[in-house]
């Protein structure tokens, strides 16, 4: 296979982007730092800018649910586009979209568009932190949520022997420690270790934030045995339980993981295939809780294109 | 996307079209008696380059990295596009299961045993 006008591409790329690139898996560092580039892609193949032709298992990570450029969702974005892309103001499509996506979480009453899954996972951690008062939240090693602050840790080897929260160390740089000392790392799957945590921080916990079905490492299936226990203990101790199904909201399963294994999350975080591949994400989640997002609560939240 | 969703229901031919997938790579990985292990939920699978199911992050970074750039190339020869790292989902789609299953089912075969032949 020739893949020259990629890695001239490339070279072009790292003088105008940082490393060539706009997200780092696309850098092929695992794989011997040759990316290919894309060129087009429609159905279930994908083309190289050689003129390879490949079929398609990334599907952009996860939206591509119906291929490529489907003929449905490029009409729906060209007929949107000639209504303007954005007001700046309340339109009446968002409050179709709205009831519709609402209409496959029975236990939710209401839910916040934006644009990114970071940016719902953010707000899902600063709503349940202003809805419980509490500051610690519960991540999961190896489970990725974006590239917010306060959840690019990791505990290293150590986290099976239940570290100090304080003990928990940024994954990144430019994040301050202070904001890693507010989270505790567990190992999913773990449930002996879940218990020794909620022992100890359990009344300190806002939230525990998790994928249900890892995605970010590979696929790793969760025990629903954990699933059931992490659901009993976060509502003994008061601490708000998120879904992150950013990967896997509306992929795996209709009503998402959570339908799929049967638990009702307090919160549930959504991107990638309800924009269709559009930068569209949403947090989810019943109104008592919802009713603490600015304007009707203080938690701040905002976005011209939301 | 919702409306499509609720129009076509796509998850029973997802599923039933993943278990095949993974039945495939599950044989051929067999045949050819290379150690990897297949893992799916619906229509997001992936193929670790280690014989065990992992069920942790710390069990997904045990695996064989020099086998897996082996196997990623070898994907990529037969004209298949995974992610190019060992931690990433791949993610089935309803044109890749209306693609006629020979097709698919002679590459998959072609990259293990070119595996298996290194």
């Amino acid at each position: 296979m020739e893949f020259s006008k990629s890695q001239e591409l490339h070279e072009k790329a790292k003088k105008f982007l940082v490393g060539g690139v706009n997200s780092p898996v696309r850098s092929f560092k695992r794989v011997g730092e040759k990316p290919i580039l894309a060129k087009s892609a429609r159905g279930a193949c994908i083309e190289d800018v050689d003129g390879n032709e490949y079929l398609d298992l990334v599907m952009s990570y996860g939206p591509h649910l119906f291929g490529h450029a489907h003929p449905s969702i490029v009409h729906a974005v060209q007929e949107s586009m000639k209504h303007s892309s954005c007001y700046g103001m309340t339109g009446e499509r968002e409050i179709v979209w709205a009831e519709k996506l609402l209409s496959k979480f029975p236990y939710y009453d209401k839910v916040r568009a934006m644009n990114s899954g970071t940016e719902a996972c953010a707000t899902a951690i600063r709503l349940a932190r202003g809805f419980t008062g509490k500051d610690k939240i519960l991540k999961f090693s190896g489970h990725y949520h974006g590239h917010v602050d306060s959840l690019m840790v990791a505990a290293g080897s150590g986290l099976a022997t239940l570290a100090d929260a304080g003990d928990t160390v940024p994954d990144s740089g430019g994040i301050p420690k202070a904001l890693s000392d507010l989270v505790v790392v567990s190992e999913f799957n773990n449930l002996e270790l879940l218990e020794k945590v909620f022992q100890r921080y359990g009344d300190e916990l806002s939230c525990v934030i998790l994928e249900p079905i890892m995605g970010n490492m590979g696929v790793i299936k969760p025990d629903p045995k954990f699933l059931q226990e992490l659901r009993q203990l976060t509502r003994t101790y008061k601490t708000l339980l998120i879904f992150d199904e950013v990967m896997t909201g509306f992929r795996v399963h209709e009503s998402s993981a959570q339908g799929l294994y049967g638990i009702e999350p307090d919160l549930t975080t959504l991107g990638k295939i309800i924009g269709g591949g559009m930068p569209l994400s949403a947090l989810a989640g019943p109104d008592h809780i919802m009713s603490h997002l600015a304007p009707m609560g203080s938690v701040y939240q905002a976005g011209t294109l939301s | 996307m919702m409306n499509l969703i609720k129009q076509s229901d796509p998850y029973s031919r997802l599923e039933e079209f993943g278990k095949d997938f993974q039945e495939t790579l599950e044989n051929e990985i067999g045949v050819a008696r290379l150690p990897f292990h297949v893992n799916r939920v619906g229509s997001m699978i992936s193929v670790f380059a280690r014989e065990t199911e992992p069920k942790n992050d710390s069990d997904a970074t045990k695996i064989d990295e020099k086998l897996f750039n082996r196997y990623f190339w070898a994907m990529i020869e037969e004209g298949f596009m995974i992610p190019p790292s060992p931690f990433e989902a791949y993610f089935l789609s309803i044109p890749l299961s209306e693609i006629p299953a020979d097709e698919w089912k002679v590459k998959i075969r072609n990259v293990f045993q070119g595996l298996r032949n290194v």
